[in-house]
């Protein structure tokens, strides 16, 4: 006994659609936001309490500062300036000394130029003082809180008692998770122990380690060997960047279903984006180095993200609309498939139905009379199409008539078509409605020989009389392809941005065009693994019966699923 | 008339692979080609006409050769909404396809895609017109094992066929699914329907039979003999190590030709 077993391959299958499923939901765009890390510093002297706040912003964050710091746009920071941005500041502070409330006063600072915000590496160092008096014996509270950007700051606190003064801190209540907070209790002790009280260490900004290398390189002392370091770090981080969320991920998927990519065109999708992503990047990097500050990166972003936001909006609606009214004619899953009709033979279309009476016609075909009718007008053979019957079958039924008629209308309009067949009276109408009897010749089924054989002469002397024939190639609309790409690519990513910016604050241009340009190379090389990925699974998974219903309605879906990517996009911004 | 167009069916587990494999040697022993056709979903064929394990393991059925499907019916099987062709050429195919042995050329069908047989598919295309092509129009004698018949023939096809002879045993399950396959075989338009009984033991199994399947042309019984459960086990063919078997299946093939 031969068991004939089928290979059975679940896993791969749901691997596979699993794979899918987390492409396409990723969010199209959602970089992570900026960092900022609050560190505040608090010393209880005897004669006052004094806070030192340490701000160190990313680079989108950063130049916001500006607005408060430099707002006549001069590049320096007038003294008045900064004193309005210490209370802006310290507006987000409460203290609370002894239950009373009491407004910080600024003292004394230390700001890192303006070259360096727009570079996206600054540092701003404010201190603070609170009056106090210390010379009773009595012991005292102080509640601190700093809820600057609270959504997503990341605070530490330090905090030190002049002891050899004799102040000392009895109590000490923060809040040890966000450190955002703190409730101390002191007193002035004139014979204090002097216990050595251990300095926490601070915690270390989380500079990105470029920004060590950055350091160094700054200072001039880079081999080439660390260039071709970089470039491959660079091209590593490039190709990491491309699995977090954003970079057109989900916008690659959706178009390639739903126009039958191949891998080809995954590879190009691929490259059209990284191309437009790395041009933007060195634009706007070019542009925000001229320092003009209508480019910060902080505007420059969600400007981006709102155009290509709207591009992919308009293109993703206009597609679904034109599928909905049918006029979305480029089919490109279909037209591959026209290819099935010759020029050189004649061609007999089957209406769907039909197609299972298809043997009496290929008797027929076969018979001495017919094969001499075709020999006598020199067509290399006939050929019986059918488009199938599982076509568009789970689709709503309106759809599914209208595709169907869809491919016939499309087959009949090439010119090659010499009959066509079918059992329905409304696909006989639907035809007639469009075609004249001279442009084609629309016949029901025939059930006996001599009836089938009829129908083949007929269609050999309309192959006779044939006009003009056009059948389309594969002509994959390369302009939507391209235009969608890059429109997915065309924001810039703030950390591809950073980069470049901060090569050129320290001078090295060529080396920050070239990180960001092997950045780019990592990114294509991801992007195009994930759209390899996606036809690869898109191919694997149609062979599963289920696939065809489903697919039916992706087309539809995918324009939809491109214009809802393209709205989060805008509404992120809000 | 000659007896060159032969479809084999009945209910699984009745002895019709067996019976066809009497069927194929009894042809090929009057000289030129036959084509055995294995359509069955459970294929058999292949072992009880002797061919050798390693050449059987190594058999692709004709539904699952995606490259020859695409090329002849011009789409690639798992595409939608694609055109295809429904008469793909395949004249060639039984000869280039099949497995010899001698004069006898195995073919392996496979499956045809989708409950219904109206499923209008490459893979099913490709079948039909093969089964229309060897019932119809080529020259060598075929025989081919299926389970209605249905499945693969048209009413052009179902009128080429010389018999269709539906394997029975003595029992009322393999006995009602001929009267179905009677039927359906009916309405394609067949005329020349059979029956042959197998697996008989003695007088009161034929005498059962009549009675139970009045109206139908009984052509010959196949008696139950221990050589064809050895012939099986050992994986041997009937059709060599027992001459009872040989001549009841000639008996069968002139009874055929005489009606």
């Amino acid at each position: 006994m031969i068991q004939r077993q089928k290979r059975r391959r679940p896993l791969i299958t749901v691997l596979l659609t699993v794979v899918m499923l987390f492409l396409f939901l990723n969010p199209l765009y959602s970089h992570i936001d900026d960092e900022i890390s609050i560190k505040t510093r608090i010393n209880v002297e005897r004669e006052e309490i004094f806070f030192r706040v340490e701000i160190d912003a990313g680079f989108m964050i950063g130049p916001s500062f500006l607005d408060f710091l430099d707002p006549d746009q001069d590049k320096d920071f007038a003294e008045e300036h900064i004193i309005d941005f210490a209370e802006y500041i310290s507006s987000y502070m409460e203290v609370m000394v002894d239950n009373k409330s009491v407004g910080p006063k600024i003292v004394d600072w230390e700001i890192s130029p303006v070259e360096d915000f727009l570079s996206g590496l600054c540092s701003i160092t404010l201190d603070y003082t609170v009056p106090f008096n210390w010379n009773n014996e009595d012991e005292h509270i102080l509640y601190y809180e700093n809820h600057m950007e609270d959504s997503i700051a990341i605070y530490s606190l330090h905090i030190k008692s002049n002891r050899e003064e004799g102040m000392i801190i009895v109590l000490e209540e923060r809040n040890e998770m966000l450190q955002d907070s703190v409730s101390l209790v002191f007193m002035y002790d004139s014979n204090p122990l002097l216990i050595e009280h251990k300095e926490e260490s601070p915690d270390e900004y989380k500079i990105s380690g470029i920004t060590k290398v950055i350091e160094k390189i700054k200072a001039g002392e880079y081999s080439p060997r660390m260039v071709v370091i970089l470039t491959g770090m660079a091209m590593f981080a490039g190709f990491l960047h491309a699995f977090t969320p954003g970079h057109g991920k989900a916008l690659v998927g959706a178009y390639l279903v739903a126009n039958r990519g191949t891998l080809f065109h995954a590879v190009v999708l691929g490259l059209v984006v990284t191309v437009s992503h790395t041009l933007s990047i060195y634009i706007f990097g070019g542009l925000a180095s001229t320092a003009t500050y209508f480019f910060l990166p902080s505007r420059v972003v969600p400007f981006m993200t709102l155009i290509s936001g709207i591009i992919i909006v308009f293109l993703g609606l206009r597609s679904f609309v034109r599928r909905l009214l049918n006029l979305e004619v480029d089919h490109a899953h279909l037209l591959p498939n026209l290819k099935i009709l010759r020029e050189d033979s004649v061609n007999i279309l089957m209406d769907g139905n039909s197609a299972d009476s298809a043997e009496i016609l290929m008797i027929a075909s076969d018979d001495d009379c017919v094969l001499e009718e075709l020999q006598a007008v020199g067509a290399e053979g006939l050929n019986l199409c059918s488009p199938g019957c599982e076509t568009h079958k789970r689709l709503p039924f309106k759809l599914a008539e209208r595709q169907g008629f869809q491919l016939i209308k499309m087959a009949i309009e090439t010119g090659a078509v010499d009959a066509v067949v079918t059992k329905s009276q409304e696909r006989k109408i639907q035809i007639r409605k469009i075609f004249s009897e001279q442009e084609i010749e629309v016949y029901s089924l025939p059930h006996e020989i001599t009836d089938a054989r009829n129908l083949l002469l007929n269609g050999i002397n309309n192959y006779k009389v044939r006009g003009e024939v056009l059948i389309p190639g594969d002509s994959f609309s390369w302009k939507k392809l391209i235009s969608l790409g890059f429109a997915g690519g065309i924001v810039p990513c703030p950390d591809a941005l950073a980069i470049l910016l901060i090569s050129i604050s320290i001078g090295q241009f060529i080396l920050g065009m070239g990180i960001v340009l092997s950045f780019s190379i990592g990114l294509s090389i991801a992007l195009v693994l994930i759209g390899i990925v996606i036809v690869f699974s898109k191919n694997m998974l149609s062979r599963k019966r289920w696939f065809s219903g489903v697919s039916a309605f992706i087309p539809y879906f995918s324009s939809l699923f491109i214009t809802l990517l393209g709205s989060y996009m805008i509404v992120k911004l809000i | 008339m000659n007896i060159k167009k032969i479809a084999v069916c009945g209910k699984g587990g009745v002895g019709k692979t067996t019976f066809s494999s009497l069927l194929v040697y009894t042809l090929a022993e009057n000289g030129g080609d036959v084509y055995a056709i294995d359509a069955d979903p459970n294929p058999t064929l292949a072992e009880a006409l002797g061919f050798p394990e390693d050449t059987i393991n190594k058999i692709t059925p004709i539904v699952e050769m995606k490259e020859l499907i695409a090329e002849r019916t011009g789409s690639k099987p798992g595409e939608f909404g694609s055109y295809f062709k429904l008469n793909p050429r395949v004249k060639d195919i039984p000869s280039k396809f099949s497995h010899k042995k001698d004069n006898i050329n195995f073919l392996m069908m496979g499956t045809m895609k989708g409950a219904d047989k109206g499923c209008a598919c490459p893979q099913n295309s490709m079948l039909k017109a093969l089964v229309t092509h060897l019932m119809v129009k080529e020259k060598e004698s075929v025989v081919m094992d299926m389970v209605a018949g249905t499945e693969h023939m048209g009413r052009g096809t179902a009128k080429a066929v010389d018999a269709l002879i539906i394997v029975v045993e003595p029992g009322m399950r393999s006995i009602k699914a001929a009267k179905e396959i009677n039927k359906m075989a009916g309405d394609l338009g067949v005329t020349k329907i059979y029956v042959v009984a197998n697996k008989i033991r003695n007088k009161d199994d034929e005498i059962y039979i009549k009675k139970q399947m009045p109206g139908f042309n009984i052509a010959g019984f196949l008696p139950m003999t221990d050589k064809a459960v050895d012939a099986e086990r050992q994986g041997e063919v009937l059709y060599k190590v027992s001459p009872e078997m040989r001549t009841k299946s000639k008996e069968i093939i002139d009874y055929l030709f005489l009606s």
